[in-house]
């Protein structure tokens, strides 16, 4: 069978980021300590579970630029409630109300048909303002260990939020390859008119996905909530680049028709793995800002993100995978 | 035709019925002073978003600007007490201008999207601004030739005024009489096209993020002026505010289709809003809440009209 | 005299596939000549080559006598060769005027100022030396595609092309579009130009070019002056073997009546529309663009609500008001606009043909989809509709135009229709997968299937169908069957000069 499952292409930035670990570890003591990679995976994990999410959004063609908005009013939601519900419940509740947000984008872009990136803009501006007056700025706390172990502690060993990250992102990729609904998420973002004639209720799957976005955001918040013991209004502001740069630096195209949740999954892994890094050298906090950036770009010239692209390099990439026609016509097609 | 005209006009409908609307609601609204104080604050979106149409018409997006804006602030903190305000803004307008240029180059050479490549060069410059000033405040407490970009008046009138109708007369004429203008709308319409078709694409996209960049040195200078301070963390969110403007103002996300007086009109609504909400004694929260509902009502609104206007065609 | 292109022996590879084989041929100056050649013949290589776009790995051109190096689109227009592609290079949101001469705006000396007045003249000046009827200060978005390919063949002129290469350029035309084509290819021939047309649709090259050369799998085969061939000749030439059969007929009338549509009318499209079809009928609907007929058709698979009127499927009322009632139905669709509404393009082939059909295939009530069986349906499908393709996690965007209309193809005849819906199914597909194509249809008739084809090819209609409505301005003029259908009545009843209804005529 004539399918690649691991194209190196594909998987860019997996060598990506065993190269920097290669790097860090030679050059630094601290990444040869197990605990340093422990703490790198649990950081990972409070983007990450939100990008998993996204990824959806982004290979569907729209974006949500909310989500850091969603976040602390969702964390702030989650710690109000995790008292009175306990923490089952909370994570239930909050992935509830995740997705009720998430309903509310998805009505305005797929019902509305509001463009995505102004519709979530202005739910940016609307659930910050919620989440501060709700708490009139204040920011709320719990500091129950049985809460808190979850963002901060370790079952068997491995961190918990990385536990969380894994199981969703298993189900989601299982989701996005394996089920009707995922494919007709990916058909969307191939195109919309081909999903139209292909009777795929088109308004119906962006509203599911959003709803998504909404859900994983919400354990998300659970999950740095419970790490920082608190939530308030003003917390994590700039998260929806953190994660949509996640999505996209995994492969993600902005345009959308194909993605792959795993590679999100280690793009936040690589984020988290850098500024554990620039901690340990002692890089400056706001030069920290600056490396980002520039790995940032460096990252997204090497994984193929082409938006800019000439006529001679589509045409090269063309022909360079032009199928294979035996001469004499007979059918290639594998076996 | 009707409904090309209605979608062009809509902002200034839009605008017209919610200023008539505060006007009523707060009568404070039309005292003079409210409203030099309101087309201030106008102008600093105003003029940064004059530059931004010249990028989403080119089909790009510059996000990058906030901290460009964050950028200014701490240069001309910085730089006043030594070169004092004029020389500090060549200072400033030079470092926007390579900053904007570095944007361009790296949009056309590296061959990376605009959204990403900006997402990332907005952090880095933000990580500059930071750096430059140790992220402590340069304030100006003493220098009063810097308030003159706020306070001051050229020929009569206020001195943002002048500037941002200065700045608007060169963005149109620029946008509807130059073939600069026809060459960003095609880029916007259809790149490959303009790239087959000799439009000296790469140059060309480098001018747009260097305009960006210096019309926001312009809003930065403004913003200096108000606050007498430099600081690394100011303008988070403002390249949001631009864009939206620019988007409400009738210019196209799929680009090629530019509006320069639009954009003027919906950064002047956009503020109208925020300083009805404010003297309506709204906290600042709340106002950020109405602002968001405003913007969906009237996105929702143009969304359905739209819709009507097709299912007639 | 020299010839105006001399091509030696060119010679380009591609990793894994050898496009061009020591191809030599020559056009003379003034004249019409038509390359063709199935999918992967070399063609478009060749024009790409010619075009400054791909330079070749060995071998020479000669422009006049003399050999000239074009190594990027520059050169290539600085010698005086202009390319029109399928898609067009043309900028939408700009005027035609703005369109034509985006290279070099006229300016006030020294000032960046345009011009505006001096580019409209300089465009209707142009326009003028083709008899073109267009209005420079239209944008160019709101021009339909004929008028489109005007200005940018316009746009060739002005850069003072000699040689005009069109690819394929009737794709999206009417017939009647294609006559205004065909006069302006003339007076380019008149004015001394060059004019290399590639194209699939052999009517038009017996129509309009002098002499037609052939490749064949990168090779060149054989040039000869229009007149001295038959487009059986040609056909044999391109394919290498003989196509017995090229069309084939369906099995004729004779089934119940599955489809029928009374008073069937939506503003603006199409009126008082009134017809039935039959199990085992390939139905034609023929008529100009703008007529209407794409719209019927289209308000049959829910994808076009009509005002008014009435869809009975065997026998019952139904109510289609979206293409999954349609595929619900039983009613399958094959759209004409293969690249934007036909195919996934970054989705895989085998994910491709199964996108209707998943929850049928799915497992553990139509959660799960199991790859293998859809690894089985698209077995099935490649072997019946002979799919060539290199794997089935291929990305679709790469298999060939007829390849990827057999995808699309297999994709609606995975729903188990009995209602076969196609617009334009052959448009801009290799003769070869054309005549497969042809067989395919009238195999599936022979099954008991009712097609309902919308097709602008003349010759294909008369050839495959048993039926023809023709349609005029929304209106059904012609219902012809038999010995009716033929050219003439086709294209009196499309221009609404008469009407041929069953029973009558």
């Amino acid at each position: 069978m004539a399918r690649s499952r691991f194209s190196l292409r594909e998987r860019g930035i997996l060598i990506a980021l065993f190269l920097f670990w290669a790097i860090c570890a030679a050059t630094n003591a601290m990444f040869r300590e197990t605990s340093t990679y422990l703490s790198i995976l649990r950081e990972s994990s409070f983007v990450g579970v939100s990008a998993v999410g996204m990824t959806f959004c982004i290979i569907s063609g729209d974006f949500d630029l909310s989500v850091g908005s969603m976040l602390s009013l969702l964390g702030i939601a989650c710690v109000a409630m995790v008292g009175h519900t306990g923490l089952l419940l909370a994570l239930v509740g909050v992935t509830l109300l995740g997705a009720a947000c998430g309903l509310v984008n998805g009505a305005l872009v797929a019902l509305l048909r509001i463009p995505a990136f102004i519709a979530t803009l202005a739910m940016y501006f609307i659930y910050r303002a919620l989440a501060y007056i709700v708490t009139n700025g204040q920011p709320v706390q719990f500091q129950e260990p049985w809460f808190t172990s979850v963002g901060n502690g370790s079952l068997a060993g491995v961190p918990t939020p990385f536990l969380f990250l894994v199981v969703l992102a298993a189900g989601a990729t299982y989701v996005l390859r394996r089920t009707p609904f995922g494919r007709r998420v990916l058909a969307i973002g191939n195109s919309r008119r081909a999903s139209e004639i292909s009777g795929i209720q088109i308004a119906r799957v962006r509203l599911a996905i959003f709803t998504l976005v909404g859900a994983f955001t919400g354990v998300a918040a659970l999950l740095i909530s419970s790490r920082m013991w608190s939530a308030n209004s003003g917390m994590k502001i700039g998260y929806e680049f953190d994660v949509i740069a996640a999505v996209v630096l995994g492969g993600t195209s902005l345009s959308g028709g194909k993605g792959s949740v795993l590679n999100t999954l280690v793009a936040s892994v690589f984020f988290a793995s850098l500024n554990t890094a620039m901690n340990m050298f002692h890089v400056d906090s706001y030069m920290q800002r600056v490396v980002i950036g520039i790995v940032l770009l460096f990252a997204f010239s090497l994984t193929g993100i082409r938006g800019y692209v000439g006529e001679k390099l589509r045409l090269r990439q063309e022909a360079r995978e032009a199928p294979k026609v035996a001469p004499g016509g007979e059918s290639v097609a594998a076996p | 035709m009707l409904g090309r005209l209605f979608e062009s006009y809509f902002i200034y409908l839009v605008a017209a019925v919610t200023f008539a609307v505060f006007a009523i609601l707060t009568p404070n609204i039309l005292t003079g002073a409210n409203i030099v104080n309101l087309l201030t604050n106008a102008a600093m979106v105003a003029i940064a978003a004059a530059g931004m149409t010249f990028a989403i018409t080119g089909g790009g997006f510059d996000l990058s600007i906030g901290s460009v804006l964050a950028l200014t602030t701490c240069v001309l903190g910085k730089l006043v007490p030594h070169l004092g305000a004029w020389g500090a803004v060549a200072v400033a307008l030079l470092v926007g201008g390579v900053l904007g240029a570095v944007n361009g180059l790296i949009v056309t050479k590296l061959r990376i999207q605009t959204f990403v490549a900006t997402l990332s060069t907005m952090i880095v410059y933000r990580g500059l601004a930071l750096i430059y000033t140790g992220g402590r405040d340069a304030t100006l407490y003493a220098n009063l030739d810097v308030k003159y970009f706020t306070g001051g008046e050229l020929l009569g009138i206020p001195f943002p005024i002048a500037l941002t109708a200065l700045v608007f007369l060169v963005a149109y004429g620029a946008y509807r009489f130059t073939p600069f203008g026809v060459r960003v709308r095609g880029i916007g319409s259809n790149l490959a096209a303009a790239q087959v078709s000799g439009i000296p694409v790469d140059a060309t996209l480098i001018a747009i993020f260097v305009i960006t960049a210096t019309t926001t040195v312009l809003s930065g200078t403004l913003l200096t002026s108000q606050l007498l301070t430099g600081n690394g963390r100011v303008g988070l969110g403002f390249e949001l505010e631009v864009i939206t403007a620019t988007i409400l103002g009738g210019t196209s996300l799929s680009g090629g289709r530019g509006n320069v007086w639009g954009t003027l009109v919906a950064a002047l609504l956009l503020t109208i809003i925020a300083n009805g909400l404010n003297l309506l004694g709204l906290p600042d929260q709340y106002q950020r809440l109405a602002k968001g509902l405003i913007f969906i009502v009237a996105l929702a609104l143009d969304s359905l009209l739209r819709r009507l206007r097709e299912r007639r065609a | 005299m020299a010839d105006a292109i001399e091509i030696r022996r060119i010679t380009k590879t591609f990793p894994g596939v050898a496009a061009l084989s020591d191809v030599s041929f020559t056009v003379r100056k003034g004249e019409v000549h038509a390359v063709v050649g199935e999918n992967g013949a070399g063609k478009s290589t060749l024009m790409k080559i010619l075009g400054g776009l791909y330079r070749a790995d060995r071998g020479e051109i000669l422009l006049d006598g003399r050999p000239a190096s074009l190594r990027s689109v520059h050169d290539a227009v600085a010698h005086g060769i202009s390319v029109i592609y399928q898609e067009f290079n043309l900028m939408p949101e700009l005027t035609v005027a703005e369109n034509l001469f985006v290279a070099d705006l006229p300016t006030l000396p020294g000032l960046p100022i345009l011009r505006r007045r001096t580019l409209q003249s300089r465009a209707e000046e142009l326009l003028g030396r083709l008899a073109l009827d267009l209005d420079p200060r239209a944008f160019l978005k709101d021009l339909s595609v004929s008028r489109r390919q005007m200005v940018e063949i316009a746009k060739a002129l002005h850069h003072e092309a000699s040689i005009l290469i069109m690819d394929e350029p009737t794709a999206a035309l009417t017939d009647a579009e294609v006559d205004k084509l065909y006069e302006i290819i003339r007076t380019l021939r008149e004015q001394g130009k060059t004019v290399l047309y590639i194209s699939h649709r052999l009517k038009e090259i017996f129509d309009v070019a002098d002499r037609v050369t052939v490749l064949r799998d990168g090779r060149y085969v054989g040039t000869e002056p229009v007149g001295a061939l038959t487009p059986d000749a040609v056909v044999r030439m391109m394919v290498g073997r003989d196509v017995k059969q090229f069309y084939a007929h369906g099995s004729g009338v004779g089934g119940e009546e599955v489809l029928s549509v009374e008073g069937l009318t939506r503003a603006g499209a199409f009126q008082e529309v009134r017809f039935g079809v039959r199990k085992g009928e390939i139905l034609g609907v023929a008529g100009l663009m703008g007529s209407g007929r794409e719209e019927l058709v289209k308000a049959l698979y829910g994808l076009v609500r009509p005002d008014a009127g009435t869809i009975h499927v065997d026998g019952l009322p139904v109510r289609i008001a979206s293409p999954e009632d349609a595929i619900r139905l039983g009613i399958g669709f094959v759209t004409e606009d293969r690249k934007e509404a036909g195919i996934f393009p970054l989705m895989s082939v085998r994910e491709n043909v199964t996108l209707n059909v998943l929850r049928r295939i799915a497992r553990f009530g139509g959660l799960h989809v199991d790859e293998r069986r859809e690894r089985g349906l698209l077995g099935e499908y490649t072997r019946f509709l002979n799919i060539r393709y290199a794997s089935e996690a291929q990305p679709m965007m790469f298999l060939s135009g007829g390849n990827q209309q057999k995808i699309v193809l297999a994709r609606a005849l995975a729903t188990r229709c009995r209602i076969l819906l196609l617009l334009e199914p052959t448009r801009g597909i290799d003769v070869g997968a054309k005549a497969e194509i042809y067989q395919l249809m009238g195999e599936l008739s022979r099954q008991g299937m009712a097609l309902v084809v919308v097709s602008s090819d003349l010759p294909e209609l008369i050839a495959v169908c048993s039926r023809v409505l023709v349609v005029w301005q929304g209106r059904i003029t012609g219902d012809l069957s038999g010995d009716q259908i033929d050219d003439a009545t086709i294209m009196r009843c499309a221009t609404g000069t008469a009407r041929t209804l069953a029973g009558e005529g």
